[in-house]
């Protein structure tokens, strides 16, 4: 959770957290409820298994104090919410709901058990509520992501392509092919795309050109020449990928970038750059 | 459809390394039946709790994925052999058993496979876009192509000079990359079809065994519970959740840890309170507890927490207190790893991918 924070909000960081980590659904209030009434109507064993660690858990992961006391120790804001997994929904909720049809019999179980689905249902938020995305394809890409691959293997003169990509095919790209490298990296992508990039950032020294490649390529910034090539020949990239959609493609012509190949979606365009780079064989832990 | 052919298969494989591990720890239950779905279960993580002993020296020592798979190649299957020149009367004796109980309970068999394959099928054939799966799918893409561990960048390939312990001793994606060597399979294949398939039978196989101890011969219940678990998988949906990684993130090392190991523990922590509490089953906890760090760095926190929480009370409730130190031995890995990223963090330590 990025947006909360222990120093922040003190011992309302719990309130906070369940909030984002709850949504909609009601399955923790199930959790508390079947709880009670584990507590009420079980028999010795089932109250030894539920119970105690029910009070265990609203001791220590839904105590308001307990971040704070553990956050003088390690930073947990961004991570608090994964010890809500402790508590056994899951497994404590079906078993309320089975001990309450297990009340009935024949027809009225039934009807009973139908029932329970549907508040089960409706009391959550359905994983494909905005519908099924089957897979394109075995590799779980899409097939544009696999095209331009292969064009890119195609058009190129080294066996490591270097590219610069849109947001999502930058995340896709090396899952399916790492012979392909990027020119840049998933934190200073999304920084760049999350924040302002300022002139400063795309002056500095250690991620500058970086920065200006994200700024052309999500921002649609177009800057003066002497920088752009600046950048591409700094991080040795070759190639940029751009969405046929994309807006950049007459500034890239500007730049002196060439189109290189197409596929069904994207544009491929090349600039020639001085220098390739094949960092799987030339490196320092190679040359030992 | 040779791809669907090869998944099924692969998964079986898996398996049957599982319970050939697995069989060295559930072998010193004597006075109880062999469970198959037990052996499988703990047979995972004594699996991956080895593997993680061989990995990571090697990894430190910065040599090839390709020398890994052939020493671990070679382990497992002088480990499959052991295993079945000791164990082949326990498996036949098992298959027996199960073919017994699949005839004894033919509906509840087949509805409880029914509700397993299906979730498979829908969630392993879903497209979703994750940032995460650039790193841990990357990963495993990247040490095969490079036949290096851990020493480039999975988001874009650069050259890195030191490893990033964050990650370091969470070494499940360099088992799929030696999986992926040795085989062939492409690493998006390896992670999000076959190690996916599995996690997700696991995480039923695991509601199986904590619905069969609450709800005993009343085979309808069992389902009806497992049933509901499912349910709710589906609709208990933020982007927080252990059930979101489930259906996700379910390549992910954190979709085990919330929704394997962690009832894992719960099931063990009803085993241990029902009397089932001898050396042979702490040593199952304990090399549960080990796997799961290798599985995913989220285990380090989220294991002895689970520990504390569930266990610790049965010291009182059981009036024994020499589960004291043995719930601090299961604690113990985690504890120690998480450590060890604390110093590097503070940066008492460095390992850098070249000698120095």
């Amino acid at each position: 959770m990025q947006n909360v924070s222990v120093y922040q909000l003190g011992i309302r960081f719990i309130s906070a957290c369940l909030d984002y980590y709850n949504g909609m659904n009601a399955y923790l209030v199930f959790y508390v409820a079947s709880l009670l009434f584990v507590g009420l109507k079980g028999d010795r064993k089932v109250r030894e298994i539920f119970l105690p660690s029910g009070i265990m858990l609203l001791l220590t992961v839904y105590n308001p104090f307990f971040p704070i006391l553990i956050d003088r120790f390690f930073d947990i804001n961004k991570e608090y919410y994964r010890f809500f997994w402790l508590t056994p929904i899951t497994i404590l909720v079906p078993y309320g709901g089975v001990s309450v049809l297990e009340m009935e019999e024949g027809k009225k179980k039934m009807a009973a058990a139908f029932a329970l689905t549907v508040i089960l249902i409706f009391t959550g938020d359905y994983i494909y509520k905005n519908g099924y995305t089957k897979a394109e394809n075995p590799y779980k890409v899409p097939n544009e992501v696999i095209e331009v691959s292969r064009m890119l293997h195609q058009v190129s003169e080294v066996e490591t392509p270097k590219a610069m990509m849109e947001y999502d095919f930058n995340m896709m790209m090396r899952q399916y092919d790492p012979s392909i490298l990027l020119a840049v990296g998933r934190e200073d992508y999304i920084n760049g795309v999350t924040y302002e990039i300022t002139e400063e950032q795309m002056n500095s020294k250690e991620n500058g050109f970086l920065y200006r490649l994200v700024a052309v390529m999500m921002r649609g910034e177009e800057l003066e020449k002497e920088k752009f090539l600046e950048a591409l020949e700094g991080t040795n990239t070759e190639f940029f990928v751009i969405s046929k959609g994309n807006l950049i493609q007459d500034y890239l012509i500007d730049m002196g970038l060439t189109k290189a190949g197409e596929t069904k979606g994207h544009i491929l365009y090349r600039y020639n750059v001085k220098e390739r780079e094949n960092p799987y064989v030339d490196n320092i832990y190679t040359n030992f | 459809m040779g791809n669907t052919v090869v998944c099924i298969g692969m998964i079986f494989v898996n398996f049957i390394l599982y319970l050939s591990f697995g069989s060295f720890l559930t072998r010193f239950l004597k006075k109880e039946v062999f469970s198959v779905s037990l052996t499988v279960l703990v047979g995972f993580f004594f699996y991956y709790s080895l593997f993680s002993i061989v990995c990571v020296p090697m990894m430190i020592r910065l040599r090839p994925l390709s020398e890994l798979s052939k020493i671990w190649g070679g382990l497992v299957i002088f480990i499959v052999l052991l295993s079945l020149l000791f164990h082949w009367k326990m498996w036949a004796g098992a298959a027996k058993g199960i073919g017994e109980f699949i005839k004894g309970h033919w509906i509840f068999f087949l509805c409880a496979v029914a509700l397993s394959i299906v979730q498979v099928v829908v969630i392993v054939n879903a497209y979703h876009f994750t940032l995460d799966a650039t790193f841990y799918v990357g990963t495993v893409s990247t040490s095969v192509y490079t036949d290096r561990m851990n020493i480039f960048n999975p988001y874009t390939g650069a050259w890195q000079d030191h490893f990033e312990l964050r990650y370091f001793f969470a070494t499940y994606p360099i088992h799929d990359a030696i999986v992926c060597q040795i085989t062939g399979i492409h690493p998006l294949i390896e992670t999000k079809t076959i190690m996916s398939s599995i996690v997700i039978l696991f995480t039923n196989m695991i509601y199986y065994k904590i619905a069969l101890e609450l709800w005993g011969e009343k085979k309808s219940s069992v389902w009806l519970m497992m049933f509901f678990a499912a349910l709710i998988h589906f609709h208990y949906i933020t982007i927080f959740t252990s059930a979101n990684f489930l259906l996700t993130r379910t390549f992910e090392g954190k979709a085990i840890i919330g929704n394997v190991v962690l009832p894992a523990l719960f099931y063990f922590f009803i085993l241990i309170l029902k009397g089932r509490d001898s050396w042979a089953y702490w040593i199952m906890l304990f090399f549960i507890c080990v796997g799961s760090n290798g599985i995913s760095t989220t285990a380090n926190m989220l294991v002895p927490a689970a520990l504390g929480i569930y266990m610790f009370p049965l010291t009182f409730l059981k009036k024994r207190w020499t589960f004291i130190p043995k719930c601090l031995a299961c604690m113990a890995p985690g504890v120690v790893m998480m450590l060890l990223y604390v110093g590097y963090v503070k940066g008492y330590y460095v390992l850098y991918t070249y000698i120095r």
